[in-house]
């Protein structure tokens, strides 16, 4: 981007201006500065603390677990080797590290699918009713999230309602394994995370100056192209929060696969529980939710520099 | 509505956009309430009203973002009404720019070109031409964020007139600019107008602005058109109280009137009289209501120095503004027991001589044409 003559020209003499001041003005600025640091400081020690305590210590002490083995009656013992972490490497978890990759994948996709338009819809038409809406998204989590998956059994098993219905209507003969599938358990997925996909991608949506959409119709942009060349591309920090909301914790869920799955559907969310329940070996269990938070950083690492950057530039 | 045809054959005046009858109602409040309008190709055209009259919603019917509730709006001859504003040869000038915060200048004015499938390079070339006339063709690789108001704002313009649209409209466009930019930018968008030829359609409540801006102006109030006309027209022959008030100053008295064969007379005793020509169509109404502008009235010292043949009343100084080359009076007139407003000009005024003070008798004068006789409220 090169600046033209004049603008760089009124820039220096602003600057040769400001420089006159430059003395007591950047005293000023900085004394300023300090002050409201100092009051930002002050009110983000509460959550400071709170994510020390809770966030930081933990992860400390996972991370020291790590490093460590299994002790007879399922102690840690600590030490300093990467045992686990060769462990948790090894070709065993490729299978399934894939296919919590794929489930997570394909339920981010889905209720991106499903979420933008409902969070369209309620941005632009909610009116009055946004408020009510809203809370409509949100009435599931006033229910568990395991009680919430439970129901998906009474919906999706052989005797369930759906296949009660299809059989009463003479669709199907049998009944048709809806449980304990891959089906299943990405849809019990995109079902739980759907409000977490939606909200972000509203509070997006919301701030979009309306204008701008219709600036694209009267520029002869028709309502798909405008949404293609206007909407997405501005709501794009709600779809980055939206898709890492329900990615990373859709990866390392382990309740869902754990009812509505079944035996070729093994997460590695479920892995990491076994380790530290059934098996009783904490060290090997922490190091492999380290390898999963390192994997994931990573990725998210790359996935917004990609997108972020994309479209905005 | 349903005579539409035989009005879209008489359509040999060359209009680039009609209004036929448009109304918008927005549940049970009408907004827009038949209007009808004539736009002639390459006018300057504006619509001139207090806010909430419906500007805005007429604009947005003819971009094609709102829906009349009946009426045609006929573009270059064809019903448009219904058709979405991205079928309409049509383009906007937004209030708050609407540019898209996440394309450059470049590629923002580029937008409804591109939409059109025209080669790269030549949309490359009708890009830096538009930014060239704008004055903005250092500015190609800014963000819209990274411009000042007054740069956005023609960054708008160029954005819209590069597609060459049959009509262009703008929505109050300069209402966010400081006075003097405004001033620079009514100046610049007239000489804009004057060179590419194409038909503006300019919404403001500002009529300073309307005033110096437009070929023809329509008045609106509370929906509907009232007076339609060139900036003269609509000054010194104002339809109606609401344009006669709307549109500068004017005093208004409301009487009786005793007519003879050549003139009407309202008297109120004591030599002050209101003399009224004969209307062109011969009526002589029992009462009626008339608009006198300010610098159309004189002040004297003395009855006696009144011409027999002028209106004449008597009025007590209220207030003096001295306003350099001019001097607003207002005076209170006991007979009509209201406040007039005078403009004098200030060329007589010598050192030795000195301006109406508070409280001072004056007799205001003026001839019998420029008493503007108006429809009578309840006609
Ligand atoms: N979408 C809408 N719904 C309801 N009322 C509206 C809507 N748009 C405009 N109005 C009403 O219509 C009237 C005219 O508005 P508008 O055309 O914006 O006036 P102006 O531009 O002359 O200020 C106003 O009273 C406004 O409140
Ligand atoms: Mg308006």
């Amino acid at each position: 981007m090169t600046k033209p003559a004049e603008n760089g020209m009124a820039e220096a003499s602003a600057s040769a201006i400001l420089g006159q001041n430059a003395g007591p003005l950047s005293r000023a600025i900085g004394r300023l500065r300090g002050h409201s640091f100092a009051v930002a400081n002050l009110l983000m020690a509460p959550t400071m603390l709170w994510l020390l305590l809770f966030l930081a210590l933990p992860l400390g002490v996972i991370l020291v677990y790590s490093f460590g083995g299994r002790g007879t009656y399922g102690d840690v013992i600590y030490g300093f080797s990467f045992d686990n972490y060769s462990r948790a490497f090894s070709p065993l978890w490729l299978p399934v590290i894939l296919r919590s990759f794929g489930f997570a994948a394909i339920a981010t996709l889905l209720t991106l699918a499903m979420g933008y338009p409902l969070a369209y819809f309620i941005a632009v038409y909610g009116g009055r009713r946004k408020n009510i809406y809203l809370i409509l998204v949100m009435v599931p989590f006033w229910t568990s999230y395991l009680i919430r998956t439970y129901s998906w059994i009474v919906i999706l098993r052989s005797q369930g309602v759906v296949n009660t219905l299809l059989q009463w209507a003479n669709i199907i003969d049998q009944p048709l394994d809806l449980l304990n599938t891959p089906f299943s358990v990405i849809l019990g997925l995109t079902y739980g995370f759907l409000p977490f996909m939606t909200l972000p991608l509203y509070a997006s949506l919301e701030k979009l100056d309306k204008s701008l959409i219709e600036a694209a119709w009267d520029l002869g942009a028709s309502r798909i192209w405008a949404l293609l060349t206007v909407t997405i591309p501005l709501s794009i920090p709600g779809i980055i929060a939206g898709t890492l909301l329900v990615f990373i914790p859709a990866v390392g869920d382990f309740v869902t696969p754990d009812l509505l799955g079944g035996p070729d559907t093994l997460m590695i969310g479920n892995v990491i529980q076994q380790q530290f329940l059934a098996a009783r070996d904490w060290a090997y269990g922490s190091a492999l939710s380290f390898s999963l938070m390192a994997i994931l950083l990573l990725g998210i690492f790359f996935y917004v520099r990609k997108v972020g950057t994309e479209n905005l530039a | 509505m349903n005579d539409a045809t035989p009005s879209t054959i008489e359509q040999s005046e060359d209009c680039a956009i009609r209004l036929e009858g448009v109304t918008k109602r927005f549940g049970d409040f009408t907004a827009v309430e038949r209007i009808d309008l004539r736009i002639r190709r390459g006018e300057f055209f504006s619509l001139l009203g207090p806010s909430g009259c419906g500007k805005t919603t007429t604009l947005r019917m003819i971009a094609g973002f709102e829906e009349p509730s009946e009426g045609a709006i006929l573009l270059d001859g064809v019903d448009v009404a219904r058709l979405p504003p991205y079928r309409r040869n049509v383009n906007t000038v937004f209030q708050n720019y609407a540019l898209f915060p996440h394309l450059n200048v470049e590629k923002n004015v580029g937008f409804g070109l591109k939409r059109k499938k025209l080669p790269k390079h030549e949309i490359a070339a009708r890009v830096s031409d538009a930014l060239r006339m704008v004055e903005l063709g250092d500015r190609a690789t800014y963000k819209p964020d990274q411009l000042s108001g007054g740069m956005q704002q023609r960054v708008a313009l160029a954005r819209a007139l590069v597609n060459l649209p049959s009509v262009l409209l703008l929505d109050e466009p300069l209402g966010a600019l400081d006075l003097k930019l405004r001033r620079q930018m009514q100046l610049e968008l007239k000489h804009i107008h004057e060179n590419v030829g194409i038909t503006f359609i300019y919404v403001t409540h500002d009529q300073e602005e309307a005033l110096t801006m437009s070929d023809r102006i329509a008045v609106m109030n509370m929906g509907t058109v009232e007076q339609v006309g060139s900036p003269e027209e609509l000054y010194e022959s104002p339809k109606s109280r609401f344009v006669a008030g709307f549109i500068g100053t004017s005093n208004f008295i409301e009487s009786v009137v005793t007519w003879n064969a050549t003139e009407g007379t309202i008297s109120l005793g004591d030599g002050e009289r209101v003399i009224i020509e004969v209307p062109e169509d011969g009526s002589r109404p029992g009462s009626v209501e008339l608009s006198v502008r300010p610098e159309k009235i004189r002040l004297r010292e003395s009855g006696e120095e009144v011409q027999s043949g002028q209106c004449m009343l008597r009025g007590t100084v209220r207030d003096v503004v001295y306003l350099g080359m001019t001097t607003q009076y207002s005076l209170h007139i006991p007979s009509l027991d209201r406040v007039f407003n005078v403009l004098e000009q200030n060329v007589e005024i010598a050192s030795d001589q000195t301006l109406w003070v508070t409280g001072e008798e004056a007799y205001l004068t003026w001839h019998p044409s420029h008493n503007r006789m108006l429809p009578t409220s309840g006609a």
